[in-house]
């Protein structure tokens, strides 16, 4: 799956451990879901939405 | 929960088990060895440092378990599953190699040692396919 999340934390310059941060979860997790080698659950996928204020599929795309 | 807290939980029952089977081994050769304990004292003796091994699978199962970061249980799970992979094949292979005589005998108790070694593979194939190792051991 496809995501938009190094743009996205680019835009807030946002490193990696920050987002990690405000997820709650390892900065391995983030950069594992960053370069698309794991897809998040829907849950963690919800709690992305909720760090960027923005819709599950305007930050993961289909492939 | 952390990521932390379960990890920080995990070294610390790793490292009581690892004291535990460490004294326990040396308590069992002295006892049963020098001062020729038998019978029911001896097995429980005996049992002592196996079931301190068992304990290293409960305190895996329960980093698994205590783990909230959902990619760090996915790493985890993949080494604990390499290492099963790892560990049952080589006991299968080498007990029939055993049984028809073409391997010298092993005892059985090198097959958790070859399963903790197989987690270090686990570890190095999450590396090489996930970019981070997860680190269970």
């Amino acid at each position: 799956m496809k995501n938009r999340l190094r743009v996205l934390r680019a835009e807030r310059e946002w490193s990696q451990q920050d987002l990690a941060d405000r997820l709650g979860v390892s900065r391995q997790s983030v950069n594992a879901i960053e370069t698309g080698k794991y897809d998040p659950s829907l849950p963690l996928a919800f709690k992305f939405a909720d760090v960027f204020e923005m819709p599950i599929e305007e930050i993961f795309l289909r492939d | 929960m952390t990521t932390g807290h379960a990890k920080r939980r995990y070294h610390l029952r790793m490292a009581v088990a690892m004291a535990i089977y460490i004294a326990s081994l040396f308590v069992a050769d002295w006892l049963i060895e020098d001062r020729g304990v038998t019978g029911i004292a001896a097995v429980m003796l005996a049992s002592v440092p196996g079931l301190c091994v068992a304990a290293i699978f409960w305190i895996l199962a329960r980093l698994v378990i205590e783990e909230s970061d959902e990619f760090l249980r996915l790493l985890y799970i993949r080494q604990i599953i390499i290492a099963t992979g790892i560990a049952l094949t080589g006991a299968s292979v080498w007990g029939f190699l055993e049984l028809y005589m073409l391997v010298p005998h092993i005892d059985a108790y090198w097959w958790p040692v070859i399963w903790c070694l197989g987690t270090g593979v686990g570890g190095i194939y999450n590396k090489l396919t996930m970019g981070t190792s997860g680190n269970c051991t």
